[in-house]
């Protein structure tokens, strides 16, 4: 069974807003795929059913042999832990600090202090962040909010990454960094990274398969070969 | 126990709603202290008066002395008795003579006319009327007799103590649960985003619940353990006036309320804490949430 599943997935808000129609796709483990497509074609709706957000209106979600869409709202943590999330609008906590808001993840699952120390020293050193550590995060620019996302949603080492346009307030050279981070996350962990994006440029940089979604219908699922280290 | 730490960074967060839930659970502990000041100072008044509160039990004429000593010895066996004293015809003569300050000279009788009787100490003077009547349903007594209006009107006060006291406790509870109720589902309303986004990375509720149900039990405890110094302070002043200005009057002492006032505001303040912000969690975390 695929790690990923969608089977005939249709997504209709209360507002009748076809977000989504017809979706069928599988993903494997270790995958790293694009999601493009205009705004408005459902790629955070697709998010979001993953997350269990949202509820699909009908049709399957299968993750890592998990039934999503009947799972019991007291397994729903446990689903998410597997998860590591980038958000549209990043939800950090302006009020906590860059460390405090890095480590939630870990903090949820119970880590121990001396670990949690050790893995977020890790992941400061990675986003160059190790200065900031103790800033507020209403302090921090755009782009590095934007890290400190990224670096929340790797710190657990999750099996599954789903980057919302995580290069929307990034210049194209942080944009390239982000992504490469994903990418090279995702060989490393052997984890599956979804990415949703509208920079063109960054599909032509990394290897990957691209799903490409339309008014909330699938209508491209190719893959796409280019040397990594090419760059801008 | 990084729950308690997040509960004292939210205390530290919100300091006007954490005053006002403070200062309502501290009101609530000050009203409490004073109930309970009053109820010791009844019971020590209670214990105190049932020295003086006897009843006085004459046995019937044509019960003998065997038959009247088998019945004190029952009589001792009731929860409310502390001590009895039984008076033979002989022992009441004497002390009637003793009493008017006569010889038996003065008194010249063929036959001693005082019956048998009994003198009973209660425990408790709220426990007068119904030992009497105990007394009396034995059908052995001629006459049952206590303090009569004193022991009423004693009674009665402390009945109404206990009812009034109860009834303005019960209020005052509920109405700083309310506030507490209110107070922290504005505190989780206003950590709405916060909440949101633990739950999304994957935090169970109970992760969510515990920082806010610690925050309201520390809430209620500082106020509890603030309400038990101001009271004692006050208490302090309060006695030592009283003792000094009414000297014959049956006071209870500052270290006779210090453990059952530091024991009912923590543990009171403690409670009113958790209890407010369960109720408040279940109520509005769900909303939260969805």
């Amino acid at each position: 069974m695929a790690f990923i599943g969608f089977d005939k997935v249709y997504k209709i808000y209360s507002s009748g807003v076809k977000a989504l129609q017809n979706v069928s796709f599988s993903i494997e483990e270790g995958e790293f795929i694009f999601l493009v497509g205009p705004t408005g074609a459902g790629k955070t709706t697709l998010m979001k059913l993953i997350n269990r957000e949202e509820l699909p209106t009908s049709g399957d979600i299968w993750f890592d042999d998990i039934h999503i869409n009947h799972l019991d709202d007291g397994y729903l943590p446990f689903l998410r832990r597997n998860l590591g999330i980038i958000f549209q609008d990043l939800k950090l906590i302006p009020s906590r600090t860059v460390y405090e808001n890095l480590i939630f993840p870990l903090q949820i699952m119970g880590i121990k202090k001396h670990l949690i120390s050790k893995l977020s020293a890790r992941i400061l050193a990675m986003l160059e962040m190790e200065n900031r550590k103790h800033h507020l995060v209403e302090w921090l620019s755009g782009g590095e909010k934007q890290k400190l996302c990224l670096g929340r949603a790797l710190i657990h080492q999750p099996q599954l990454v789903l980057a919302d346009e995580p290069t929307g307030n990034l210049d194209q050279y942080a944009a390239y960094e982000m992504v490469e981070t994903l990418y090279l996350y995702c060989r490393e962990e052997k984890a599956s990274v979804i990415v949703s994006t509208h920079n063109d440029r960054l599909l032509k940089s990394f290897s990957g398969r691209i799903l490409q979604l339309d008014q909330g219908h699938l209508v491209t699922d190719r893959y796409s070969r280019v040397r990594v280290k090419t760059g801008f | 126990m990084g729950f308690v730490r997040d509960a004292f960074y939210n205390l530290r967060k919100r300091p006007s709603l954490i005053l006002i839930g403070f200062l309502s659970i501290f009101f609530t502990q000050l009203i409490v202290n004073i109930f309970i000041f009053g109820y010791l100072e009844m019971e020590k008044m209670g214990k105190f008066s049932a020295q003086s509160f006897t009843i006085k039990a004459y046995f019937q004429s044509e019960i003998t002395d065997e038959k009247a000593q088998e019945t004190v010895q029952k009589l001792k066996n009731l929860p409310n008795v502390s001590s009895i004293v039984f008076l033979s015809k002989e022992d009441a003569q004497k002390k009637f003579l003793e009493y008017f300050e006569l010889t038996p000279e003065d008194f010249p009788v063929d036959e001693n006319p005082f019956p048998l009787s009994v003198e009973i100490t209660p425990k408790r003077v709220e426990s007068i009327p119904e030992l009497a009547n105990q007394v009396k349903n034995t059908g052995l007594f001629d006459d049952v007799i206590y303090g009569g209006k004193n022991v009423d009107v004693f009674v009665r006060f402390y009945h109404m103590l206990l009812s009034v006291g109860s009834i303005v406790l019960f209020l005052v509870f509920i109405f700083s649960l309310v506030v507490i109720i209110n107070l922290i589902r504005i505190s989780i309303q206003s950590r709405k985003g916060e909440i949101r986004v633990f739950h999304l990375i994957g935090a169970t509720e109970t992760f969510i619940r515990r920082p806010i149900i610690t925050e309201g039990f520390f809430e209620g405890l500082f106020a509890g353990i603030s309400a038990f110094f101001l009271s004692i302070l006050v208490f302090h002043f309060l006695l030592d006036f009283l003792h000094a200005a009414f000297p014959f009057f049956p006071w209870i002492n500052l270290t006779d309320i210090m453990a059952p006032l530091l024991v009912v505001d923590t543990f009171m303040g403690g409670i009113i804490g958790i209890l407010g912000s369960l109720i408040a969690c279940n109520s509005v975390l769900k909303e939260v949430l969805r």
